[in-house]
């Protein structure tokens, strides 16, 4: 940074100083100095001198000027849709209109299961996908520690005996995006369901029942209980394990 | 707002007309381009007629668009020539003695040194030119400058520092090689603080 001696030596170069003012700087500058200070300003008049030489704007060139002013050539003022700078605002909000509905449209589109998760189609894959195996009680428990505070009932044998046995095999906890999900794996029948639960505010799971995306002949169901989402998918009926949740 | 007609607008015009051509004649790389800068200016100021608050400088603001459109026309930004890790340090290295002798007597110096004073006027940056023409021959104050360039005084300060120690050193050089100046050993110079020059405030 410059000092303000130095900073007041150019203002004293570039007559910025009042008469004040540069008397009480030349008075702080040693004798010898400040003839060297009067020669560099004696130059800068002479340069400002020869650059303030007259330049007259030639006839033809303010013929020129006024013509253009006064020609339809050169138009009315502009309209405010004519200035750049509105228009180009006027640009910027209509391409941030298009985008928001862009992303407003695309939020419309219904969330497929199977754009965020691997539904598992047989009971070995399903076994695969699951961490935490043992009997009901213990996967209650997890489920639960891990925060999904919601009622899950074992199925009783009346469920069993009508519906061939449903069993709870397993639990997978995991995270999809910012969401956290548990996965319960139920075997009914010999076929596989997988039950996805997640908080209401989770965008992973569908909000609309939509089986359409699913290999034919497949079940998918859901539920809300308290603030959690219960969507039950696979190839057997889902409703006897959604109404477990209760 | 108190806005011009087209009519005092041209009588505003034709008032300043011979200061604005000087001014754009002197701070564009090529003098052929001077008519349509200025004729640019015109036209954009004209266009911008109502943001213009009748009563206030008009001088200033035409000169805001005129070095605007210089700028544009010498395909330059105002930060060029201001990154201080660029600088050319023996730009500030002058002959003492030929120093010495130009500063003697400046008007028979320049004299000698004749156009040659425009051509070294445009080796300086758009940003450079434009401080020291408004500041030499328009007189305008430091804060002026800087309303009028839109940038900060201490920018203007380094650009016109840098521009007075180019334009004097391009035109001891000058004098050197037509043999009206001695060469003398290259030094920084001893006198007022050249430390000053160059520095980004």
């Amino acid at each position: 940074m410059p000092t303000d001696m130095q900073l007041r030596q150019q203002a004293y170069l570039d007559d910025q100083l009042g008469v004040a003012e540069s008397l009480a700087f030349l008075a702080t500058v040693p004798s010898g100095d400040q003839s060297v200070l009067q020669g560099e300003r004696a130059f800068n008049a002479a340069v400002a001198d020869r650059l303030a030489e007259p330049q007259p704007c030639p006839e033809a060139i303010w013929a020129r000027l006024r013509r253009e002013l006064a020609t339809p050539i050169a138009g009315p003022r502009l309209t405010w849709w004519q200035r750049p700078l509105l228009l180009r605002l006027a640009a910027g909000l209509a391409v941030t209109t298009l985008a928001c509905w862009g992303l407003y449209a695309s939020s419309r589109q219904p969330v497929r299961l199977t754009d965020h998760l691997e539904v598992a189609r047989t009971v070995a894959q399903l076994a695969a996908q699951l961490d935490l195996t043992g009997n009901h009680d213990q996967i209650v428990a997890a489920l639960q520690q891990s925060g999904f505070a919601l009622p899950l009932h074992a199925p009783t044998a009346a469920d069993g005996d009508h519906h061939h046995g449903i069993k709870l095999v397993g639990l997978r906890i995991f995270k999809q995006g910012q969401d956290c999900v548990a996965q319960l794996g139920y075997v009914c029948c010999g076929q596989p369901i997988t039950v996805y639960i997640t908080r209401q505010n989770a965008t992973c799971l569908p909000r609309e029942v939509d089986a359409r995306h699913l290999p034919s002949q497949w079940c998918l169901g859901a539920q809300q209980i308290g603030e959690y989402r219960i969507v039950a998918v696979g190839p057997h009926e889902t409703r006897w394990v959604l109404g477990l949740f209760s | 707002m108190a806005t011009l007609t087209d009519q005092e607008f041209v009588a505003l015009l034709e008032q300043h007309r011979h200061e604005f051509w000087r001014y754009v004649v002197r701070n564009v790389w090529h003098p052929d381009s001077a008519e349509d800068v200025l004729a640019g200016a015109v036209q954009a100021a004209y266009r911008q007629l109502d943001r213009f608050e009748k009563g206030t400088n008009f001088r200033a603001w035409m000169y805001r668009i005129l070095t605007n459109k210089c700028f544009v026309a010498n395909r330059e930004t105002k930060r060029a020539g201001i990154d201080i890790e660029t600088l050319d340090e023996s730009l500030f290295a002058t002959d003492d003695e030929a120093q010495r002798r130009a500063t003697n007597d400046p008007q028979a110096f320049l004299q000698q040194c004749g156009d040659e004073l425009f051509t070294a006027l445009r080796q300086l940056s758009t940003a450079e030119r434009s401080c020291l023409l408004l500041l030499t021959i328009e007189h305008y104050s430091y804060k002026e400058l800087a309303t009028i360039l839109e940038m900060p005084v201490g920018t203007v300060m380094t650009h016109l520092a840098r521009g007075r120690a180019k334009l004097r050193r391009l035109l001891v050089d000058y004098a050197k090689r037509q043999g009206f100046l001695a060469a003398g050993p290259a030094a920084r110079r001893d006198g007022p603080d050249q430390s000053l020059l160059g520095r980004v405030s």
